[in-house]
C-alpha cells in the first residue's frame, strides 16, 4: 500500500513537474538577447504594433519603424518645410500645371534596384490608383507622372497647386520590382528601401528590428540596431522605461509625464500639429441659426480646457488653418459669456455633443468642459459618445447635426490639407458649405506661391472660424516621449514622425 | 452508443454554427471599417471602392455564406489591418496565451488544492479561516489592479523580474502569477467544499477505524473523490482563462491571443475578431468534451 500511495503521488508529481517543465520550454523557445540593454541597440517600445509596413496602405502607427528603412521623396524639416536633402534634390515649377524634380543619382535600394524616376513613377502610381491607399484623396488632382530619365521626374496637375512639393513628403519611395512580386502583405513582412536601416526581421506580436544600412547614401546612422516593441498600456510603457527594460517610450498621458519626470527621466513633449475642433454642422438647426452657432463659440473657453484638464500637455488653438504648430491667427473668438447670453436671448436651445470615445486622451473630459460651458450660457446639452469609426461614417454621411468633437490631422502641413478635407462644400464634414469660400480655395491652391496664397488661407479661415462661426477650435495635443537618461539625440516632429540617426545610446 | 455520438457530435456542431453567427453578426454590428482603414480623409467614393473590393457590398446573406464556406475549408479570412491570413497570426500567438494559461493554472492548482484540502482538513481552524479569506480576496482582486501592483514592486522597485513583454521564463513569472490568483481562489474554496463532504461520508469513518494514516486518508481516499468536481473545474477554468487573458496580456503587453483580440476590435479588424472568436468557441467546445471523458476515465458511473 506504502508503494501505492507513492507511486500515486510520484505520478501527481511528476506530471505537474512536466507541465512546469513544458512552460519554462515554451517560455524559454522565445528567448532572446535584444531585451538587454546595450550601447549598440536602441529598445524603443510604442503605444501600438504597426499594422503594417506597406506605406501605400499603412496607417499611421507604422510609420516610426517604416521611417526608418524606406524614405519619403522630399525631406522635411523640423518647421515642417521640404528640404532639399533627400531624394529629390531640386524642384521647379515648370509651368502652372507642371513640376519638374531632380532625383539624386546613383541611389539604390537595399536589394539593389535602382532608386531612380521610375521607382517615384510606381511610387506615386501606386498612391494615387490603389483602392486601400490611404492618401489617395490628397492625388486625386495628379495628372500624370513621367521618367524622362532616371533622375528627372515630370508631374502634371489638372489644375494648378502650389503646395505639390509638401504632398511629396508623404510618397514613400518603394522598389518597384520587389513591391510588385511580394505584393502588400509581402512588402510589410519584410520592407526594403533606401533608408539609414535596414530591416532584420520581425517575431509576431512581440517585436520588429531593423539594423544600420552600411551602404547609406547619407549619413551612417549613430546606433547600430533598434528594436521596436509596442504595449498599449501607458503605465505599462512608463515601467518598462523604468525597470531599464526599454530605452525609449512614446505616447504618454499627463499623468505618466509627470510621474516620469519625477522619476529623473527624460520627457520630451512636442506640440503636434494634430487638432482638436468642435464642428458646428450650420446647415442644420440648432446651428443653422447664426446667432447660436455664435453664442457656442462665444461660450468656449478653450484656455480654461487646456489648464483644466491637461495641465500644460495640450497647447490651447483658435485656428482652423494654423497648420503648423506654434502658429495662431490674428484673429480668433475668444469667450465672452455676457455676450453668448444675449445672442441666446433667454432661450433653451437643445444640441448634441458627439464625440469619439476613448479615441484621444482625455477626450471625454474634454466633451463634458465643451458641454458644461455651452450650459452656463442657455444651450441644454446632449451627450452622444460614439466609437470612432462611427463617427467617421456619420460625419461622411452628413448624419450628425449639433457639434461634434474631432481631430483634424495633417498628414501634410498645409492649410489646403483642412480646407479639403472640412471647408469645401463637398469636404469630408460638409458642415460649411459656402460657394465663396470654395471660390477662395481654388485661388489659393492655384496661387503661385505660399506666401500669395497664405494671405488667401488668412481669409478663409477667418470667415469660416470667426464670421460664420462653422468651427470652434479647441487645442493642438501635446505627444510626449520619455527616454532613458543615456539616451541622446533622437529628432521627433510634430507630424508623428522621428529621426533615430542621431540617437547614442550612452 | 452511436445515438450517443451522433447526438454529442451535432450538439458540438450546433454550438459552433451559433458562435459562428453570433461572430458574423457582431462583426457587421459594429460599422463600417473602410472609415478606420482609410482615415477620415476619404470620400464617401474611395470608401465605396474599398467596400467592393473586401465584398462587403455584397448582400448579408452572400456575406454570411462565403464566411461559412471559408472556415469549414479552414479559410478565416485576412485582417483588414495586418494584411495577413487571421489563422496564421492565430497560430503566432497561440503558444504564448497557452503558455500563459498553463503556468497560470499550474500555479492555482499546486497553491490552490493544498490550500483548499488544509481548510477542509481543519475545518473551523484559523488555517480554515485563513484559506477562506485567501481565497475570497483572490476573487475579488481586480486583476489589473493586482499586475499594475506587481510591476510596479517586482519590477520597479526592486528590479527582480521584468516590468512585461515575453522572452524568458522571467518574462512569465509575473503575469501567471496574475493570471493564477482568480482560479487559484476557485479551486481552492471548491476544493475545501468537497473535501468537507467527502471527509464525513461512512467510508472514511471506516478508514480511520482500520488505522490508516491521516495522509493516506485525505489524500488516497478522500481527495480521490472530491477531485472530480475540482478537476471539472480546473479544465472549465482554463477555458474560461483563455478569455480573461485579454486584461493580463493587456497589463503586461504579453503577445498572446487577448492583445490580438484587443487590437482588432479597437481597428473594427472584424474579420480577426471573428476569426478569434471561432478559434475560441471551438477551443471552448473541445475543452467541454475533455471534461466529459476525463469524468468517464475518472468515475466508472459515467460511461
Amino acid at each position: 500500500m506504502f508503494n501505492q500511495k507513492r507511486r500515486g503521488f510520484r505520478r501527481s508529481a511528476a506530471a505537474l513537474a512536466a507541465a512546469g517543465l513544458m512552460i519554462a520550454g515554451l517560455a524559454a523557445c522565445g528567448s532572446d538577447s535584444s531585451a538587454s540593454g546595450s550601447s549598440d541597440t536602441l529598445r524603443v517600445v510604442l503605444a501600438a504594433q504597426p499594422t503594417t509596413l506597406d506605406p501605400i496602405a499603412g496607417a499611421r502607427s507604422g510609420q516610426v519603424v517604416w521611417d526608418t528603412v524606406i524614405e519619403p521623396l522630399v525631406h522635411t524639416d523640423l518647421n515642417l518645410e521640404p528640404t532639399k536633402d533627400g531624394l529629390i534634390t531640386d524642384w521647379e515649377r515648370t509651368d502652372d500645371t507642371t513640376w519638374t524634380f531632380t532625383l539624386r543619382d546613383g541611389v539604390t535600394f537595399s536589394n539593389g534596384e535602382p532608386a531612380d524616376a521610375e521607382a517615384a513613377v510606381f511610387a506615386l502610381t501606386k498612391v494615387r490608383d490603389e483602392p486601400t491607399s490611404i492618401l489617395k484623396s490628397f492625388w486625386t488632382n495628379a495628372e500624370s507622372f513621367e521618367a524622362p530619365d532616371p533622375t528627372t521626374l515630370v508631374i502634371k496637375t489638372k489644375a494648378p497647386q502650389y503646395d505639390l512639393v509638401n504632398n511629396l513628403g508623404t510618397i514613400y519611395m518603394i522598389p518597384p520590382t520587389y513591391y510588385a512580386e511580394k505584393g502588400p502583405e509581402g512588402f510589410s513582412a519584410a520592407p526594403i528601401g533606401t533608408g539609414p536601416y535596414l530591416f532584420d526581421g520581425q517575431r509576431a506580436g512581440r517585436d520588429m528590428t531593423v539594423v544600420r544600412n552600411p551602404d547609406y547614401w547619407g549619413d551612417a546612422a549613430k546606433t547600430k540596431k533598434i528594436v521596436y516593441s509596442w504595449s498599449s498600456e501607458a503605465s505599462q510603457r512608463l515601467a518598462l522605461l523604468r525597470s531599464g527594460s526599454a530605452d525609449v517610450v512614446y505616447d504618454l498621458p499627463p499623468t505618466q509625464q509627470e510621474e516620469a519626470k519625477k522619476a529623473d527621466l527624460e520627457v520630451m513633449a512636442t506640440e503636434s500639429a494634430m487638432k482638436i475642433v468642435g464642428f458646428l454642422q450650420t446647415d442644420k438647426a440648432p446651428f443653422n441659426d447664426a446667432d447660436v452657432a455664435k453664442a457656442a463659440a462665444l461660450a468656449v473657453n478653450r484656455d480654461q480646457i487646456v489648464s483644466g484638464i491637461f495641465q500644460g500637455a495640450a497647447a490651447a488653438d483658435g485656428g482652423l488653418l494654423n497648420v503648423k504648430p506654434g502658429e495662431q491667427p490674428d484673429d480668433v473668438v475668444t469667450q465672452d459669456v455676457d455676450e453668448a447670453k444675449s445672442l441666446m436671448g433667454g432661450r433653451s436651445v437643445a444640441v448634441t455633443v458627439t464625440y469619439p470615445a476613448g479615441q484621444y486622451t482625455n477626450i471625454e473630459e474634454v466633451a463634458q468642459a465643451v458641454g458644461g460651458q455651452l450650459e452656463a450660457v442657455g444651450f441644454k446639452v446632449k451627450y452622444n459618445p460614439i466609437d470612432y469609426g462611427s463617427l467617421v461614417t456619420q460625419v461622411g454621411g452628413g448624419e450628425l447635426d449639433g457639434l461634434y468633437i474631432f481631430a483634424a490631422v495633417p498628414n501634410v502641413a498645409v492649410p489646403s490639407f483642412f480646407v479639403n478635407g472640412f471647408v469645401r462644400s463637398a469636404s469630408i464634414t460638409k458642415n460649411c458649405g459656402d460657394p465663396k469660400l470654395d471660390a477662395m480655395a481654388d485661388e489659393a491652391v492655384a496661387a503661385p506661391d505660399k506666401e500669395a496664397a497664405e494671405a488667401i488661407y488668412d481669409e478663409i479661415n477667418r470667415i469660416a472660424v470667426v464670421e460664420k462661426n462653422c468651427y470652434i477650435p479647441l487645442y493642438r495635443q501635446v505627444y510626449a516621449i520619455a527616454t532613458a537618461k543615456n539616451v541622446s539625440g533622437l529628432v521627433y516632429n510634430p507630424i508623428n514622425a522621428s529621426d533615430f540617426t542621431g540617437v547614442t545610446v550612452g | 452508443m452511436i445515438r450517443r455520438i451522433l447526438i454529442r457530435v451535432a450538439a458540438v456542431l450546433v454550438t459552433l454554427l451559433i458562435a459562428i453567427s453570433i461572430a458574423f453578426a457582431l462583426g457587421r454590428l459594429s460599422g463600417d471599417p473602410t472609415a478606420s482603414i482609410l482615415g477620415p480623409m476619404a470620400t464617401e467614393g474611395q470608401r465605396a471602392d474599398l467596400r467592393a473590393e473586401l465584398g462587403l457590398d455584397q448582400p448579408l446573406l452572400l456575406q454570411y455564406f462565403d464566411y461559412l464556406g471559408g472556415i469549414f475549408t479552414g479559410d478565416l479570412g485576412n485582417s483588414l489591418q495586418f494584411y495577413q491570413p487571421n489563422l496564421t497570426m492565430i497560430l503566432d500567438r497561440v503558444p504564448f496565451t497557452l503558455q500563459l494559461v498553463g503556468a497560470g493554472m499550474l500555479i492555482a492548482i499546486v497553491i490552490g488544492v493544498p490550500l483548499g484540502v488544509l481548510a477542509a482538513t481543519r475545518e473551523g481552524s484559523w488555517w480554515d479561516r485563513a484559506a477562506s479569506a485567501l481565497a475570497l480576496l483572490g476573487q475579488s482582486i481586480p486583476v489589473f489592479w493586482l499586475g499594475m501592483m506587481l510591476v510596479l514592486l517586482f519590477a520597479v522597485q526592486w528590479g527582480l523580474l521584468p516590468a512585461g513583454q515575453s522572452g524568458s521564463v522571467q518574462h512569465l513569472v509575473l503575469p501567471a502569477l496574475t493570471m493564477s490568483l482568480y482560479p487559484m481562489a476557485h479551486v481552492a474554496r471548491l476544493t475545501r467544499a468537497t473535501m468537507s463532504d467527502v471527509l464525513r461520508e461512512p467510508y472514511i469513518d471506516a478508514a480511520r477505524a482500520r488505522g490508516l494514516s491521516a495522509g493516506s486518508i485525505v489524500w488516497k481516499h478522500a481527495f480521490k473523490n472530491a477531485s472530480l468536481p475540482v478537476l471539472t473545474i480546473v479544465v472549465l477554468q482554463a477555458g474560461t482563462l483563455l478569455s480573461g487573458a485579454v486584461a493580463v496580456e493587456y497589463v503586461y503587453a504579453w503577445p498572446g491571443l487577448g492583445q490580438l483580440a484587443l487590437q482588432a476590435i479597437q481597428f473594427r479588424d472584424f474579420p480577426l475578431v471573428q476569426a478569434i472568436v471561432v478559434f475560441g468557441a471551438i477551443t471552448f467546445v473541445l475543452l467541454n468534451q475533455l471534461v466529459d471523458l476525463l469524468h468517464a476515465l475518472i468515475d466508472p458511473r459515467v460511461r
